[in-house]
């Protein structure tokens, strides 16, 4: 893996730009790609926001500062794309946030790119009871391996308030899954 | 543990006690949680993903620049004279507005009217006014007075018996 510094640095410079982002993409692609799916839930969605972030990545690295961490800024911007296409799908249908979410969930039993389980249909759906926060959180900290240190610059949250919000997210779902034994 | 009688010089990271049962308590509802999430990707996704976005960048930077007609500056420049032009004219027209009916002569509208400018006969005044109008149009009962009328009907009518009346 190529240090981040360096990589920022050739980057920002014009002969190195279209090598380093190709590194970058090998490196970050499918670690932004679960991290936006776990949001969107379905591919073609998610495939979309990879997409503009890496287009966002391209276009804005010239005005990226390091006294913040590359990865920090990238995982911020792919969830910024991740909650916005979700904020216009829902002013486009004229339905709340939460309709489409619930729609997206719904849509999963049929979705061929979901071969969760019953347990695993019903864990995204205590997910989703969740507020957008301690989803983040929860899925970031439960399914990837961020330390609390790298979730908080990330998330803009004290390492404090991430480990409350990661344990109420964790309370939160296990009552969830234990008393909604079927569906 | 302070009293024991020897330090053993071993630390614990900050609040590490006060967040152990929590952590705890996670672990062991971590086991009602399912490890994998059951999300997948289409076959080859990824090596196809690179070349799409390669792709996109490429459009992007063959793309000619598009340099505006207006620029920033100009438009800055287009609404504050726009703005000044606001200003200078609500100005102006504030001064004009104090020009009121209440300023005009009386004779200045008389000479109007005798002049000609304004053709309307009493035919043309009824008919803007409606029945409601008409009705409650107050006559002014003190046009003539008991003794100007008085005088004119002595001079003007010679039946002194209608006068007796």
């Amino acid at each position: 893996m190529v240090e981040e510094k360096e990589l920022v640095s050739a980057l920002q410079s014009e002969h190195q730009k279209d090598a380093a982002f190709r590194s970058l993409l090998s490196q970050y692609k499918e670690r932004l790609y679960w991290h936006i799916r776990k949001i969107v839930l379905n591919h073609d969605d998610t495939d979309d926001v990879l997409q503009n972030t890496f287009i966002k990545i391209f276009n804005n690295i010239g005005k990226f500062k390091s006294d913040s961490k590359l990865y920090t800024w990238m995982y911020r911007i792919a969830t910024n794309e991740a909650i916005t296409l979700i904020n216009k799908k829902a002013k486009k249908n004229n339905i709340t946030i939460e309709s489409v979410k619930d729609q997206a969930l719904s849509n999963l039993k049929s979705d061929v790119y979901f071969e969760g389980d019953a347990i695993q249909l019903k864990l995204q759906k205590a997910i989703a009871t969740l507020p957008q926060k301690q989803q983040l959180v929860f899925n970031m900290k439960y399914f990837e391996d961020h330390t609390y240190e790298k979730l908080s610059e990330i998330l803009n949250t004290s390492v404090g308030g991430l480990k409350s919000s990661y344990h109420i997210a964790v309370k939160k779902i296990t009552t969830y899954l234990k008393t909604n034994e079927t569906f | 543990m302070e009293d024991k009688k020897h330090k053993h010089g071993f630390n614990t990271p900050k609040d590490y006690f006060k967040d152990f049962d929590d952590r705890l308590f996670s672990k062991l509802s971590e086991g009602y949680i399912p490890k994998k999430d059951g999300f997948t990707v289409p076959e080859g996704y990824f090596n196809l993903f690179e070349e799409t976005v390669l792709n996109r960048v490429k459009n992007i930077k063959e793309q000619p620049k598009v340099i505006p007609i207006l620029s920033r500056k100009t438009i800055t420049y287009a609404i504050s004279i726009a703005a000044c032009a606001v200003l200078v004219f609500s100005i102006i027209n504030t001064n004009a507005s104090k020009i009121t009916l209440d300023n005009l002569q009386f004779t200045t509208i008389e000479s109007y009217i005798e002049d000609g400018n304004l053709s309307f006969d009493s035919y043309d005044v009824a008919l803007l006014l409606n029945d409601e109008d008409l009705e409650n149009l107050v006559f002014d009962e003190e046009i003539f007075s008991e003794e100007t009328l008085e005088k004119y009907l002595l001079e003007n009518i010679d039946d002194t018996t209608l006068l007796l009346e």
